[in-house]
């Protein structure tokens, strides 16, 4: 009876852990599994501990781009938010539909786009080719960063329209009665709206921190480029994985400066009431920047389109492409559908977690699998998963969703932050089973961090190459490895074909899931 | 039964309505969708991991699969993976192979992975008019055509009589550092090349030049095709990279002139791609048959006019003399020099 009954007790102590299951299985095993190959073989212990000499200059690198990215991709989705917060309800709709298409287009596809007004037959050509070969690789590092700012502002901007949402429109009306508009942004809306966009911030810095593609592109040299490199010529995972732990260490501080800066802050717990609050007003000194921001950001998120259209050259060389390329753009759509949905459902019990008992600890926890490069987390899914599920797609799942979890948990619990406890508490009170609860109360409450940590993560599946090189099954390749293939053998209207095909059909998706959302919400 | 009927109570199954339990499953169709590869294999099937180029590589696979009947499933490498990933793969899947036939755009991550008891043995008949010099001795991988090292200038920002001739001149302080570059030397054809440089000038003098490559400060990139797209727009004025990178740049149009580096003292160097067959490969008839084709003639042709190769390996243009058995033992130092060089 005393058994049972310290049985029973041990049970309902670990009762509460039991929902992260999902995420130690998806995250955590394919890194035991690299933890006790390197206490196997142990070469390890001669490689050095302590980050010195070139290490520590590519971390600061790492670190500048990623302050960067997330200031300049901060300051232009806040603009951006702003500027949709102020227009009238019918534009404000679409433009929120329209806003995260440059985050679910593939960075390496902006950055061809890009690059290809670089051309030297085109007039912009002409004319920047000598600026940038002036100014080197400061030009180089300007280009990552304003691309990478470009891809990813839509992050900030949702959770700040999430947020504007939710301000007391009646108080700040009362506010305006009392003091002036500027002060009513000074120490009334700035403070409200900080934590989410320091949130977003904190996102793109993580982002950028291990961000590879863009930054390979234009030869900013950065911590994760070492990795690879580290990797490539070594293939020895512990001697890669070792310049990870500043990285994890970076991204673990900046999350957990966050979590102080903004604990207490925060716009109100309500949820929103369908309206947007009148005290959005902005004064002219303002709504002049925001306005421009808004009409160059509406320019650029055109401009890549227009400019595969011209580099494709015909719609028969786009047909072509995508009948060509159909079964590696299908593929990968799936995978990252699925690891997409794997991510936001695995995440959620780590992110309450998160929420209801932040530590250093748990967070560095829930964050390790970012710091560790693609074709690491592959070789530990390749020896956990491979022996079971060979030849199918479902180790490639694994490794995307184990790997990128981080962005769907970071989504999550920033969402998680602004809400009221009260709220979950009183839908426990409701005697309903847990997955109606979840589908009910709990993902209609936190959806903009669902849907932002899903497109992230279905954005970054469509860009992944070192976890498909690893783990594709034979004859289903995967959009990006065919993409880079074409890419290197030189083939732009090809490349621009296949990108024209694929956003479509993304941007399309994307729509679905914002009318499934809204009727979700409703 | 109430139990557990009580327990799908909890988990919220028997009281599922229709619309969460149509998320439900419409949450699960992706990863049917991507499951793809679980379909039972038909009977005659073969693997090949490949690091050629996959515009290359596919019509002649295709070819293959339409000849023989025999279903092709191909894995793909690319240069942004620094053409490791695929080696890596092969040597985690040692233990229960997927592949059956390795055919690799280069020679030194063939002879490593032989090292590694990755590769088995199969001599084909359509390997014996091939140099005895290109291919393995115990029967381990035979070469498949030439891929040369050049110097691609931009003949725009380069006068004629500037042109270089030699890898040194990238020394040459009349060449701003930021006007040159090269790949990372620690994987890919740079590497071979690094690696051919210690054999032919010496351990010293090779690891100089390197030392010397980055005391100036020459722009060190991620990969050869970078070099290509670099030198086209005119943001290098020359760089070190391969023939079929070259020719694509030339092909589009761009001001650009092919330099073959040192001819005059060591001939040129000329890399080999390579084709093996993988240590008990799940399908080792299909395999052998697709390394006879890929050892064919008619396949060395049809990628020298498709500009991928320079030359066929039955009969190599005059290069630097080269024992890749010897370039295989020398890799490890090598890899090590370039490390400490350009990573620390």
């Amino acid at each position: 009876m005393t058994r049972r009954k310290t049985v029973s007790a041990a049970f309902r102590r670990l009762f509460p852990t039991l929902p992260l299951l999902p995420y130690f299985i998806l995250a955590g095993a394919p890194l035991a599994f690299l933890a006790a190959d390197a206490a196997l073989h142990p070469p390890w212990l001669e490689c050095p501990l302590l980050p010195a000499g070139r290490i520590v200059r590519l971390f600061l690198n790492s670190v500048a781009l990623s302050l960067a990215v997330g200031i300049v991709g901060t300051a232009w989705g806040a603009l951006a938010a702003l500027c949709l917060a102020g227009c009238r309800n019918g534009i404000r709709r679409l433009g929120v539909l329209l806003l995260p298409l440059p985050l679910l287009t593939p960075p390496y596809i902006l950055a061809v786009t890009w690059w290809s007004l670089l051309d030297r037959g085109t007039l912009i050509g002409r004319l920047f080719l000598p600026v940038m070969q002036a100014g080197g690789t400061l030009s180089d590092a300007l280009g990552a960063v304003l691309l990478l700012s470009f891809g990813w502002f839509p992050i900030p901007a949702l959770l700040l329209l999430s947020a504007m949402r939710r301000l007391p429109g009646d108080v700040l009306d009362a506010a305006r009665i009392q003091a002036g508009q500027g002060a009513v942004w000074i120490r009334g809306l700035i403070p409200l709206l900080a934590p989410s966009a320091l949130a977003g911030g904190a996102l793109l810095s993580c982002l950028t921190l291990t961000a590879y593609g863009v930054p390979a592109l234009f030869q900013v040299r950065t911590l994760t480029l070492e990795m690879h490199a580290e990797f490539s010529s070594s293939g020895d995972p512990v001697r890669a994985a070792i310049p990870a732990v500043p990285l994890l260490l970076a991204a673990g501080a900046v999350l957990w400066v966050l979590h102080l800066l903004a604990r207490g802050n925060g716009p109100p717990s309500t949820p929103p009431s369908g309206g947007w609050p009148e005290g959005l007003h902005q004064p002219p000194c303002i709504a002049i920047p925001v306005r421009a921001v808004g009409l160059i950001t509406l320019a650029l998120l055109c401009t890549p389109v227009l400019l595969m259209a011209a580099k494709a050259g015909s719609w028969r060389q786009v047909v072509r492409s995508g009948v060509d390329s159909w079964n590696e753009i299908s593929v990968s759509l799936a995978l990252g559908a699925g690891a997409a949905i794997l991510c936001t459902i695995c995440a959620l019990p780590l992110a309450r977690l998160l929420t209801r008992r932040p530590s250093p600890g748990t967070l560095v926890l829930g964050l390790l699998p970012l710091a560790i490069p693609a074709p690491l987390f592959s070789l530990g899914v390749l020896g956990i998963w491979s022996p079971l599920l060979a030849g199918t797609h479902l180790p490639l799942v694994v490794a995307l969703a184990g790997r990128l979890m981080p962005f769907a948990l970071l989504s999550q619990f920033v969402i998680f932050r602004t809400l009221d406890p009260l709220l979950f508490e009183m839908g426990e009170l409701h005697p309903v089973p847990p997955t109606r609860r979840l589908l009910r109360v709990t993902l209609p409450l936190l959806l903009p961090g669902v849907a932002v940590g899903g497109a992230v993560t279905f954005a970054l599946t469509l860009g992944d190459l070192g976890s498909s090189v690893l783990l594709d099954p034979p004859g289903a390749g995967t959009f990006p490895v065919k993409l880079f293939n074409l890419l290197h053998y030189g083939a732009g209207d090809q490349v621009a074909g296949m990108a024209l095909c694929i956003l479509p059909i993304v941007y399309l998706l994307w729509g679905l899931a914002v009318l499934l959302a809204k009727g979700w919400h409703r | 039964m109430d139990a557990a009927s009580g327990l799908l109570y909890k988990v919220g199954v028997l009281t599922m309505n229709r619309s969460t339990a149509v998320l439900l499953v419409a949450s699960f169709l992706p990863f049917l969708f991507g499951c793809r590869g679980t379909a039972p294999p038909p009977p005659k099937e073969v693997v090949c991991y490949t690091s050629v180029d996959q515009p290359h590589a596919a019509p002649i696979l295709r070819l293959f699969e339409s000849r023989t009947g025999i279903r092709m499933r191909a894995v793909y490498d690319v240069e942004a993976s620094k053409t490791t990933g695929l080696v890596n793969r092969l040597k985690a899947e040692a233990g229960r192979p997927m592949a059956d036939v390795y055919w690799s755009s280069e020679i030194v991550q063939t002879m490593w992975l032989k090292k590694h008891g990755v590769l088995g043995k199969y001599v084909s008949p359509n390997a014996e008019d091939i140099p005895l010099s290109l291919k393995d001795p115990d029967g381990c991988w035979a070469g498949l055509g030439l891929r040369g090292r050049v110097i691609l200038v931009n003949s725009e920002r380069v006068r004629e009589v500037e042109m270089p001739v030699s890898i040194f001149d990238f020394l040459d302080p009349r060449w701003k550092p930021e006007d040159v570059g090269i790949a990372l030397p620690l994987f890919g054809t740079t590497f071979t090349h690094a690696t051919v440089l210690y054999s032919t000038l010496g351990e010293e003098n090779a690891k100089d030049f390197f030392q010397a490559v980055r005391d100036k400060g020459i722009q060190v990139l991620d990969g050869n095709s970078t070099v290509r797209d670099r030198v086209s727009t005119g943001m290098l004025k020359m760089g070190l990279t391969d023939t079929d990178d070259a020719r694509s740049a030339k092909k589009k149009g761009a001001p650009v002139r092919l330099i073959f580096p040192d001819r005059l003292e060591t001939g040129g160097l000329y890399i080999p791609g390579t084709v093996a067959l993988v240590r008990n490969a799940p399908h080792p008839v299909e395999a052998r048959l697709l390394i006879d084709f890929l050892l064919s003639w008619e396949v060395e042709v049809y990628l020298m006019e498709a500009d991928y190769f320079h030359a066929s390996v039955r009969s190599p243009p005059p290069s630097t003399p080269i024992s890749w058995a010897e370039i295989a033992e020398r890799t490890p130092q090598v890899r090590e020099d370039m490390r400490e060089i350009f990573l620390h």
